[in-house]
């Protein structure tokens, strides 16, 4: 809300500076979030009067004006239609400087030098807008500082008010907060004096759950017109644009009192009647912005004998609204039903200020002070004489709501000891009044504090205790750290997996990636297995890249990765754990963490040397280092293949309780979907069968104390023979003295004799836990591994079997 | 045999310091360290040394080495003689295996996470596609309040929504059983807003919760004084200001002392701040809350915090914005 300091000091003492002032505001809980501070005019900007007015030699809209400033006389060249002899202005001199910060600098206008400049209100900042220049009330003495006619221009405070707090949406909401820091009284409103006469329309209220209380004076021998600058200047402040001094009026105290009040031309309330009720579907009303929106029984009217007049608290209608010709007035204020105000705007779509300002429940007592500031004002500003009687119709008036405070749990809840005194104090400051005295029960020290009528967020006693500290200051509370036996719970299960797995793929060279979980089109890709009915769209997306709900990491992945290569990064390796999302089952769908790895680009040359290294294998390699690091030993790979990857490159991994992941390398189509123009080879595992695939615990083991013996052993067999299927029949015809057996080499013959076929060389070790192994039990378990091959896959054995010879 | 051993040595070094080029020093290193100098003849004629005084010449002899070598060496560099061919450019740069970083967003959560560990909050997690009563109606947001207007809240078919924070895991935490609980949510939350240097649709939240008999604002600003001294440095100074969130009552927003400027005002903090950077929200937890749970709010009282790890990460590590945490440039990844 935006606030000028001197409105504030109107209704409460202030502090030094309006720096001050935010400090202070902010530990009551209203942070200041913007300070235009006020400015004062620069000396030389005097007081003129316009003498001769001559038309500009060279242009028709200017004019060349002398003007006397007292200690000289200047030549002035002015482009506003409304200069003209013998007016007072405000003149800016050559080197002036104008509240926008620039300087008034010599300068030529059409061949005509100007001598300095005649003023609007808009460039002395006094208003947003102004049409023609500054024309000066009254006679100030010709010469003097302008300051010393306009006053300086206050400081705007723009403070942040919660939404509970909606009274303090107001001046003096506000000032009563800061006069309750200060310990200090709230000042009075002014006296209205209502001596005129004018008749009263007769009110009537159809259902008081409608319009709790209505309120209207009546206004005469007014002259509708501009307001004055004052009045301007603090509803401009506030956001509000000025329109006429009565329109004005009613803003003003809307931003004073947080009371919207409405003004009829009073000659337009037909029969002297006002009656709140119900529309009637049919009915229709056209209002001041000129719509005619359908209404329903939903809307409540302000309507004379005849006809509608204005949607209550919504918006007036055009007929009786006030005009050029208007010369009194019928003031509103009322209180009508938030919930009702506050659809009936919705569902015409019209959300005003004073709609949303019923829609959070205005102060039903502060209805009448409102109206009379509101007549007050009028008599001031456009002259107009207040009628001595007015309209009350109050017939929902409200109990004021009754709050005990027991003190001793207010301690327990503050960590700090109030006294009945100190609390009774500090509440009193807000108005929140004791009623009675302390009282002993069930050994508490209870009170009864009277919530005031503006105050709907005191319900409960935490809500006082919350006054109480805030008054207090939150500051006075101390800092207390409980140590208290603890019991916490374990790590979640697949929190602490995804934290190793992390940890783990950083050690094996990928960085760890957190990608957006919301994306925009889900690419074929990427929903392989789905249908649109499991995919989540957003109803009311941000935007067409902010749509869905992923449902892989794999295309956020090969994103992150275009991207980085766009930006130069030579060599991508990135990691991301992180959740999918189905829409089924419904209500909430189903969450899933996937662990998705993906390399790109080029390695450093110096630090990964050698030949162009098969980029597949390297990922591959890594994924089932992690595996091995987990402990998770026992699975198998095989083809798998997924729209995702180029043909034939799909791999899977899967475990005796079901399938870890898979990975290839990504598939063109999803490349380009993604950006990328590189290959790159990813990798995605479902976290959820990492985890039943990593033993719980691991025991101990036999370090081998008898020696090995080692034998290579290389086979020539068909290109479909696959390392899986050969490792397998190597195993179980290696029976129980093969430990360990792994490949070291692969080539496939382009030419030549084995022209078609591939060659693998296998490291085999067999070893026993009780003994050296005789090279008999070697050879033989060496011969029926040969035999299995051969008869299984018609292996041949390629070069010797012997000793291993490999360093 | 120490006599010449002793003059051995002298000799050597007269002939390493004369050396006047590269020829004469190889050719005092052959002499006097070589394999036939005659250094070399005392040290392999030791073993005809009577045993106990073998230990001590031995060692006079190995002395003698070094400091001949040392000489050596010291000739050497004088000469400027060129290096053996087998010795190596050490200051080639090592080849280095590639270094994954975590994310700066990650490593922190988890040092927010040790750090609540280590006073006794468990980790708990929940959905991110939530449903209203645990996103807002159990925690006091009822029907109308301004946060599920579609201008704030992403919805999903049939009455899903995507968590607007992490406070929905704490309603699922004590649907789930009876206090005392002591808990930390952290997790994705996302809200439909502007999106700019500090405001992103998905963003990460860490969630606190306890709940216990007579659980009191003053342990609340402890806990957390504890917290953001362990995580902004023991120096950090904080406040509480009054401030209002629908499930806590009081509420408070917690400030700390600006670090870039010690308090005394600057553009992070702003002018009008008094030199305090706002951190975080916290209170009391509302007894609308606990009745919603089924906790009797007469026996237990609690308290909540809500935790922006973005805005904890930028301040500290001073990221210009929030966007970057999640476009994953490596070159910004790579950082931390």
């Amino acid at each position: 809300m935006k606030v000028t300091w001197s409105w504030l000091g109107d209704w409460t003492e202030l502090p030094e500076t309006p720096e001050a002032l935010a400090m202070l505001l902010a530990k009551r809980g209203f942070p200041v979030q913007s300070l235009e501070r006020g400015a004062s005019f620069d000396p030389t900007i005097v007081v003129g009067q316009v003498g001769d007015v001559a038309p500009h030699p060279n242009a028709d809209r200017l004019r060349l004006c002398t003007v006397h400033i007292g200690s000289a006389t200047l030549s002035i060249v002015c482009g506003a239609s409304n200069v003209a002899a013998g007016q007072r202005v405000a003149v800016a001199q050559i080197g002036s400087k104008l509240p926008d910060g620039t300087k008034l600098r010599k300068a030529k206008i059409r061949g005509v030098e100007s001598q300095g400049m005649i003023c609007s209100e808009r460039e002395l900042g006094l208003s947003q807008e102004s049409e023609g220049i500054m024309v000066l009330p009254g006679a100030p003495a010709i010469g003097i500082p302008i300051q010393e006619v306009v006053g300086a221009k206050d400081t705007v405070l723009d403070v942040e008010i919660t939404s509970n707090r909606t009274d303090c949406l107001s001046v003096r909401g506000l000032a009563r907060e800061i006069a309750s820091a200060l310990d200090r009284p709230l000042k009075p409103a002014a006296s209205l004096q209502a001596t005129g006469n004018g008749a009263l329309p007769a009110v009537s209220i159809e259902n008081p759950a409608d319009c709790g209380r209505y309120m209207a004076r009546v206004v005469t021998g007014i002259k509708i017109g501009p307001s004055p600058r004052w009045l301007v200047e603090r509803i401009e402040a506030a956001g509000f644009r000025t329109i006429n001094n009565v329109v004005d009026a009613t803003n003003y105290v809307l931003r004073e009192w947080g009371q919207p009040i409405h003004a009829f031309d009073a000659e337009k309330v037909g029969g002297k009647e006002i009656k709140v009720r119900r529309a009637v579907p049919g009915e229709s009303l056209t209002l001041l912005d000129g719509r005619k929106p359908p209404l329903h029984a939903g809307v409540l009217l302000i309507a004379d004998r005849d006809k509608p007049l204005a949607l209550a608290g919504i918006m007036g209608g055009l007929d009786s609204g006030v005009t050029a010709a208007t010369t009194s007035v019928v003031l509103e204020s009322a209180w009508f039903d938030p919930a009702l105000t506050k659809a009936a705007a919705r569902s015409l779509g019209l959300e005003t200020d004073a709609s949303v300002r019923f829609g959070q429940g205005v102060d039903p007592v502060a209805v009448s002070a409102a109206l009379d500031a509101t007549a007050r004002l009028l008599a001031e500003i456009a002259g107009g004489s207040v009628a001595e009687s007015k309209v009350d119709a109050w017939p929902r008036r409200e109990e004021p709501r009754h709050v005990r405070l027991r003190r001793g749990r207010m301690a327990r809840l503050l960590g700090m000891p109030v006294t009945g005194e100190t609390t009774a104090h500090a509440l009193a400051t807000l108005e929140i009044r004791q009623i009675g005295d302390w009282a002993k029960e069930d050994g508490d020290d209870i009170g009864t504090f009277e919530a005031p009528s503006f105050r709907h967020d005191i319900e409960i006693e935490e809500d006082l205790m919350e006054e109480v500290a805030r008054v207090v200051g939150y500051d006075e509370v101390p800092s207390t750290l409980r140590t208290v036996p603890l019991t916490p719970a374990p790590r979640p299960v697949d929190v602490d997996l995804a934290d190793r797995i992390v940890s783990l793929a950083c050690g094996l060279g990928f960085n760890q990636a957190i990608g957006p979980a919301l994306v925009g089109t889900i690419p074929e890709e990427a929903r392989e297995g789905l249908s649109d009915a499991d995919v989540w769209e957003l109803q009311n997306p941000k935007s067409r890249e902010l749509k869905h709900l992923r449902t892989s990491l794999l295309p956020g992945l090969v994103t992150m990765a275009a991207r980085n290569l766009h930006h130069g990064v030579p060599d991508v390796r990135l990691v991301e754990v992180g959740k999918t999302y189905r829409s089924t089952p419904p209500p909430l769908g189903s969450e899933r963490s996937e662990v998705a790895f993906l390399v790109t680009g080029t390695p450093d040359p110096w630090n990964r040397p050698g030949t162009e290294s098969d980029r597949f294998l390297e990922l591959k390699g890594a994924v089932e280092g992690l595996f091995e690091a987990l402990g998770i030993d026992s699975w198998r790979t095989g083809s798998y293949h997924e729209s995702c990857w180029v043909p034939g490159t799909g791999a899977g991994w899967s475990a005796p309780l079901g399938r870890l992941g898979r990975m290839g390398e990504v598939a063109p189509s999803l490349a380009r979907f993604a950006g990328l123009d590189r290959q790159a080879w990813a990798a995605v595992l479902d976290l959820a069968a990492l985890a039943n695939a990593v033993p719980s615990s691991r025991r101990y083991r036999d370090v081998p104390r008898f020696p090995a013996s080692k034998r290579d052993l290389a086979v020539l067999v068909r290109p479909d023979g696959t390392h899986e299927a050969l490792m397998e029949t190597i195993r179980a015809a290696g029976g129980p003295l093969l430990h360990d057996a792994r490949l070291f080499d692969v080539y496939a013959f382009q030419d030549g004799e084995h022209r078609g076929k591939k060659s693998m060389a296998f490291a085999l070790e067999f070893r026993s836990a009780e003994r050296t192994l005789t090279d008999r039990e070697v050879e033989s378990a060496i011969a029926a591994i040969v035999a299995a091959l051969s008869s299984k896959h018609g292996a041949e054995v390629r070069g010797a079997v012997g000793e291993a010879r490999r360093a | 045999m120490i006599e010449r051993i002793d003059a051995l040595e002298a000799e050597g070094e007269r002939a390493f310091g004369a050396a006047a080029s590269a020829t004469d020093l190889e050719a005092a290193r052959v002499r006097y360290l070589g394999r036939k100098s005659d250094l070399t003849q005392v040290l392999r004629g030791l073993k005809d040394v009577p045993p106990e005084a073998r230990g001590q010449v031995g060692a006079r002899a190995n002395e003698a080495r070094q400091r001949l070598e040392a000489a050596f060496a010291a000739a050497e560099s004088r000469l400027g003689a060129a290096p053996a061919s087998s010795s190596r450019d050490v200051t080639l740069p090592g080849r280095r295996p590639p270094v994954g970083h975590r994310h700066l967003l990650a490593s922190c959560m988890r040092e927010i996470e040790d750090i609540f560990a280590g006073i006794g909050f468990s980790l708990a997690t929940g959905p991110e596609v939530e449903d209203d009563r645990h996103n807002f109606g159990a925690l006091n947001m009822g029907e109308g309040h301004p946060a599920r207007a579609t201008t704030d809240t992403f919805y999903l078919n049939g009455g899903a929504l995507l968590r607007t924070h992490t406070s929905s895991v704490q309603v699922r935490v004590m649907d789930s059983g009876p206090p005392p609980v002591r808990i930390i949510c952290p997790g994705r939350a996302f809200r439909n807003e502007a999106i700019d240097a500090t405001h992103q649709v998905e963003f990460h939240q860490v969630e606190g919760l306890y709940v216990d008999r007579d659980v009191s604002l003053a342990d609340l600003k402890g806990t957390l004084d504890y917290f953001l001294k362990q995580f902004f440095g023991p120096k950090t100074e904080i406040r509480f200001c009054p401030s209002f969130y629908p499930f806590v009552e009081p509420g408070a927003s917690v400030d700390i002392r600006c670090f870039f400027c010690g308090g005394s005002g600057c553009n992070v903090c702003g002018p009008l701040s008094g030199g305090w950077l706002e951190v975080l929200g916290a209170g009391m937890v509302h007894p609308n809350v606990f009745r919603d749970v089924g906790y009797d709010p007469q026996r237990w009282t609690g308290f909540a915090f809500g935790i922006g790890i973005e805005r904890l990460v930028i301040l500290r590590h001073g990221v210009p914005d929030i966007r970057m945490f999640l476009e994953n440039d490596v070159r910004f990844l790579r950082q931390f």
